[in-house]
């Protein structure tokens, strides 16, 4: 077939055209929008560093802030937090070069100002030579600080109590009373759970409105 | 700290809505994974938008060897989204303990999540999908011609949305070439076309489209009917950051279109100055593709077109 030419459409057919086109921009711009309900979830980290530098036991307290939570926490305003957990605890170690200790053990302790509350973790061996990793995790966790410690942040994530809390470490080097010079960072990751209402194009999802 | 959750959902149905979509939000719902648990997530993402990239390019085979024509219009696609496209499994991530794998949402899955419980009451969170049911998008066409029977196609949008997500821009290019000119009794009108595209947000996303096919129509009266095959393929990167243990991670990965054949059966209905036509897309991802156009186009003067 070799059908090049033209045709020209009649008047009428324009006109129809036209007013499909314009019907076409009116369903279009009918489309819209509507406000659904979604669920983010974010992770915080909270650093604290122990630098120890003594022989033989140590004892030493860093101390949590409101501040510190929520400077690091980056939602939006107008989102409304449905959960805040404790996702997992693990210790960085740093050791220098007068450190001969080849290992920790450690206990760790949520305090507050009425003094001691619950362990977290007890007696954990933390090695501190030919160690290649970025952290060491903290696997045997005591429910009754980690609960601790969750409920504190909370309360600071849902601005319901804005008093500081103190995680403590005691412990001795492995073998006991060698000489230990190391900076020990604990980590505290924390997850937060929001929703928000988001603008989505009507029809396509099925998230729970937020009318 | 992941940046920040700003929205800007929809950037209005004259972009490629599911890429805007997953882009403005996906640092808050993918960034909590890993690549491993993060390209799972994410592929069903991939499919469909490669899938709808690569639809609306033709609405007939007929281009006229010589003559000035031309077209403007709006290609709307929307895919629907299968069961076997909303969980996935993942396994928790460490430093997390102890690890476990569990049925969760990909992003076009429920809202909700899942969690697993940990030692000493630990809670490791899965984050939830957009629950997405079908998944639109629209991009704008502009397809002149003829030279020796072909035409090109340009589509382009840009759109700077804000500090987080930066610069939105899609742009594909293609072309269509008349085969049914070489035979002069053919009984359809045939064409050849291909098509390149890219799509980036920001630094976030850049994901890439090509696609080679042949159509064929006929037409009688205002209606021509068309059917195409394509061999198309398609790849979506991702870069977003993650926190673990208190570090911030780059997390970079590619996703890999799961489409490769497409076979496009479909109507244009000719108006005068206004094109509208709907389609079918059988694929691995199938696809229905909606759209209109304004301009001057020739027709047949019967038969194929």
């Amino acid at each position: 077939m070799n059908a090049w030419n033209h045709h020209v459409a009649p008047r009428r057919s324009r006109w129809v055209g036209l007013l499909a086109l314009v019907v076409a921009l009116l369903v279009l711009s009918q489309a819209g929008c509507e406000k659904q309900r979604f669920y983010f979830v974010v992770d915080v980290s909270k650093d604290l560093v122990y630098e120890i530098d003594q022989t033989g036991a140590f004892d030493l307290t860093e101390r949590v802030t409101s501040s510190d939570i929520r400077s690091a926490l980056d939602i939006p305003e107008d989102a409304e937090i449905t959960d805040v957990q404790v996702k997992s605890l693990v210790c960085k170690v740093y050791p220098y070069d007068d450190n001969s200790a080849p290992a920790l053990l450690v206990t760790g302790r949520v305090d507050d100002q009425t003094g001691p509350l619950d362990k977290v973790f007890e007696n954990e061996t933390i090695p501190l030579a030919g160690v290649d990793v970025p952290y060491i995790g903290l696997n045997a966790l005591i429910s009754g600080g980690i609960s601790k410690i969750r409920n504190r942040i909370k309360d600071y994530v849902d601005r319901t109590n804005n008093a500081d809390f103190l995680i403590n470490l005691q412990g001795n080097s492995q073998p006991a009373d060698w000489r230990i010079h190391v900076a020990l960072v604990l980590v505290i990751d924390i997850t937060v759970k929001y929703s928000e209402c988001l603008d989505v194009p009507a029809g396509f999802t099925d998230g729970e409105s937020c009318d | 700290m992941l940046a920040s959750r700003v929205s800007v959902f929809i950037l209005g149905l004259l972009a490629l809505t599911s890429l805007t979509v997953a882009a403005d939000d996906l640092e808050d719902y993918v960034g909590v994974y890993g690549a491993e648990n993060g390209q799972r997530y994410m592929q069903p993402l991939a499919d469909v938008m490669i899938a709808n990239m690569n639809g609306g390019l033709f609405h007939s085979a007929y281009i006229p060897r010589e003559g000035f024509h031309f077209c403007v219009g709006v290609e709307g696609m929307v895919s629907p989204i299968g069961d076997d496209q909303r969980t996935f499994t993942a396994t928790t991530e460490a430093p997390f303990a102890p690890e476990q794998t569990l049925e969760v949402p990909t992003v076009f899955g429920d809202t909700q999540g899942a969690q697993a419980s940990g030692t000493g009451g630990t809670v490791y969170y899965f984050p939830g999908g957009f629950d997405v049911q079908q998944m639109p998008a629209a991009v704008p066409q502009l397809t002149i011609g003829s030279i020796y029977g072909t035409e090109g196609i340009l589509r382009f949008t840009a759109t700077e949305t804000n500090e987080t997500i930066g610069k939105v821009e899609l742009l594909g290019l293609g072309a269509r070439h008349s085969i049914s000119q070489y035979f002069s009794n053919s009984p359809v009108d045939l064409a050849a076309s291909f098509l390149w595209q890219s799509f980036t947000v920001g630094e976030i996303v850049d994901a890439s489209a090509l696609s080679f096919g042949v159509q064929a129509s006929r037409s009688t009266g205002i209606l021509t009917g068309y059917v195409g095959l394509a061999f198309e393929s398609g790849t979506l990167d991702l870069d977003y950051e993650q926190e673990v243990a208190g570090t911030t991670q780059a997390v970079s990965y590619e996703l890999e279109a799961d489409n490769s054949v497409r076979l496009t059966l479909g109507a244009t209905l000719d108006l005068s100055v206004l094109r509208l036509h709907a389609d079918y897309s059988l694929a691995a991802q199938n696809t229905i593709g909606i759209g209109f156009g304004v301009g001057t186009w020739p027709r047949a003067k019967g038969g194929a077109q």
